[in-house]
């Protein structure tokens, strides 16, 4: 059975990313590892997140993941023995210096290779399992056919499945670096690839991909023998992760036990594209991507307000939900609820009471406290969203 | 001399062959970003083969290259190791911005006969990597800088979506930032303009060739380029003087 990996940018991420159906999340600490615009895990924070996985019976992995320069090798070795220490699952590593310090220094880290590292085939696999690598990040450029192909190595496959794309083949790329001098293979990408372009001809350069979903092959891939689904995203917000790993897990499960339609693949297609607002394609993974698997010019990115609410209490007696208010919505609005324990559900908004249980029309406080009345039950942290997307009823 | 050049056009090889320098062909198929390639039968030099390839790929460069008469390979996909291993030709690994320490590149060189130092690190960086080398490395001398390798056709998406007159060849430009976009099937490399200019790490030990990719440059600039005079041409130092920042919060330290 696969697992399904979930980014986490911070400990709040990493509890929701569990709870929404993560069987690994996977962190950065504070230093060596890309997204330095993450919040990150101090040194204490990652001790106390493996021990929490643990007891969940999750696992964790940490991204050592920058290249190295000369000056940023200090305290290296340090760090990769403090993680074994804290019983860390395992690394994400692209630099060799850091993959044979984890085979030198005899440690039990995991170690896999990044998708910076650009891994397409089985000859290049093999050159990093003499070196200890057990798993392989492949690049997101990897058809099915790479795919088949790698698998004959028998290392352990990671596959992204969800998130936005780079332009370029990952690890491959300085264009921060020449636009803003930040370098993007130690955390400090600048996106340029998302900036247009000024052309002679008047017509400004779009090469922005549109985001990466595997949606209609995850029955594929759990075929092919994929052992971890990868989404990407260590600065989503937890209603982003928590929406996109409850569609995967809900496929992935119903891919395992013959239950995945089309009608269903469609429906979580929708919802996961309403999230991002963003659309997205399976990338390379059956054709090379033309210009329908690019944005032009134009666009610009703007997020939904789509994430009402967060459960914090449910109350049986009395049928009132405590919501945390997290965008605007007021009487008369189609919602739904959504969580880890039960389907999906509609709801209409009749009836809003403030924290001095006087009934309101209007919520346009962020983080202030209401309550609802809601017939089915509900679990904290359930989420309250508004409902853009008919959901079919046999789902 | 120990200068490598690639050749950019075939017209320009009879005059680069006057010169004392060693040719890299980039290799048809097997190589993206340039104006010309070339089949592995008319190279008796260097092949360049700078893609991330498939088993399909690598299996055909293995055919290729056993019948061949090439004298060395620059090669950026690292299971290219296991199709040269056999060959008694020169081993030189292009691994363009991922092998930017002295440890790495020690590592890599355990394989090959030679690391082409990255060019996204500042001289102070170079010279630091090129000392603690435990073989004789290459530098980027001249030429256009690849800032991006994309498998994706977007120059030709582009042109598809506006419906432009095609050509592999697109100059771009942010904020007086410039670009040359050069496309082939195989994938589209982004370099920064103007060219980027590194002769001053010419009096660098420990080197074993010092590689010039005059990328649409004309041969008389070329020739002119090799015995140091870059007049004529616009030139930066790009990351040679201005070593890039390790984290976001740097920039304001």
């Amino acid at each position: 059975m696969p697992e399904l990996l979930a980014p986490a940018g911070d400990f709040e991420k990493m509890k929701f990313a569990y709870l929404y159906g993560a069987d690994a999340i996977y962190c950065g600490g504070q230093n060596f590892s890309l997204r330095a615009n993450a919040k990150n895990f101090s040194l204490e924070e990652l001790k106390e997140a493996a021990e929490y996985a643990h007891s969940l019976n999750k696992k964790i992995y940490v991204t050592v993941n920058i290249v190295f320069h000369d000056d940023d090798l200090n305290g290296l070795e340090d760090y990769l023995k403090y993680l074994d220490i804290i019983h860390i699952d395992g690394i994400i590593a692209s630099d060799i210096t850091v993959i044979k310090a984890c085979q030198e220094l005899k440690l039990g880290l995991s170690v896999c290779l990044s998708t910076q590292a650009s891994t397409l085939n089985s000859r290049a696999v093999r050159f990093w399992q003499k070196l200890g690598v057990t798993r392989v990040v492949l690049a997101r450029e990897a058809s099915r056919e790479d795919l088949i192909n790698i698998s004959k190595t028998g290392i352990e496959i990671e596959t992204f499945i969800h998130g936005a794309m780079c332009t370029s083949f990952s690890g491959k790329c300085v264009l921060s670096n020449y636009m803003t001098n930040r370098d993007s293979n130690r955390g400090g990408c600048a996106q340029v690839c998302r900036w247009e372009f000024d052309t002679d001809n008047g017509i400004n350069l779009s090469i922005m991909p549109k985001d990466l979903n595997m949606v209609p092959f995850i029955k594929d891939q759990i075929d092919l023998g994929v052992a971890s689904f990868k989404i990407e995203g260590r600065m989503r917000s937890i209603y982003y992760v928590s929406t996109v790993l409850l569609a995967y897990r809900r496929m992935i499960d119903a891919a395992l036990n013959g239950s995945l339609t089309l009608e269903k693949e469609n429906y979580y297609l929708k919802v996961l594209n309403r999230c991002a607002n963003r659309e997205s394609t399976p990338q390379f993974f059956d054709k090379l991507p033309g210009e329908n698997e690019q944005y032009w010019n134009g666009r610009t990115e703007v997020s939904n307000q789509d994430f009402l609410g967060l459960v914090l209490d449910y109350d049986k007696n009395s049928k009132l939900v405590t919501l945390e208010v997290r965008n605007y919505f007021e009487n008369g609005y189609e919602v739904e609820f959504f969580g880890p324990n039960h389907e999906t559900f509609s709801y209409t908004i009749n009836t809003i009471y403030d924290d001095n249980n006087e009934k309101i029309n209007v919520c346009n406080h962020p983080k202030s406290i209401v309550k609802l009345p809601v017939d089915k039950y509900l679990d904290k942290n359930d989420m309250m969203r508004l409902k853009m997307i008919d959901k079919p009823d046999n789902l | 001399m120990n200068k490598l050049v690639t050749v950019t056009n075939k017209n320009y090889i009879n005059k680069l062959k006057k010169e004392d320098v060693t040719l890299v062909y980039p290799l048809r198929f097997f190589s993206t970003g340039y104006e010309e390639y070339f089949d592995i039968n008319d190279i008796d030099d260097f092949a360049l083969i700078n893609r991330i390839l498939t088993d399909s790929d690598l299996d055909k460069l293995e055919v290729m290259l056993k019948n061949s008469h090439v004298k060395g390979i620059i090669f950026d996909d690292l299971g290219i190791l296991d199709v040269i291993k056999n060959l008694n030709i020169t081993k030189i690994l292009l691994l363009d911005h991922i092998a930017n320490n002295s440890k790495s590149l020690n590592y890599y060189l355990e394989y090959v006969d030679s690391v082409v130092v990255s060019s996204d690190l500042s001289k102070e960086e170079i010279k630091l990597v090129v000392k603690n080398a435990n073989k004789k490395v290459v530098i980027y001398a001249f030429g256009l800088k690849a800032l991006m390798y994309s498998r994706r056709n977007l120059v030709t998406n582009y042109e598809k979506h506006f419906k432009i007159e095609e050509n592999n060849i697109l100059d771009a430009s942010i904020n007086n930032k410039y670009f040359k976009f050069i496309e082939s099937k195989e994938g589209t490399k982004v370099y920064a303009y103007p060219y980027y200019n590194a002769l001053e790490l010419l009096d660098l030990d420990n080197v074993l060739y010092f590689w010039y990719d005059p990328i649409l440059l004309d041969i008389d600039n070329i020739i002119k380029v090799l015995y140091g005079d870059t007049s004529n041409i616009e030139t930066s130092s790009l990351f040679l003087d201005k070593k890039t920042v390790y984290k976001v919060g740097d920039l304001d330290a």
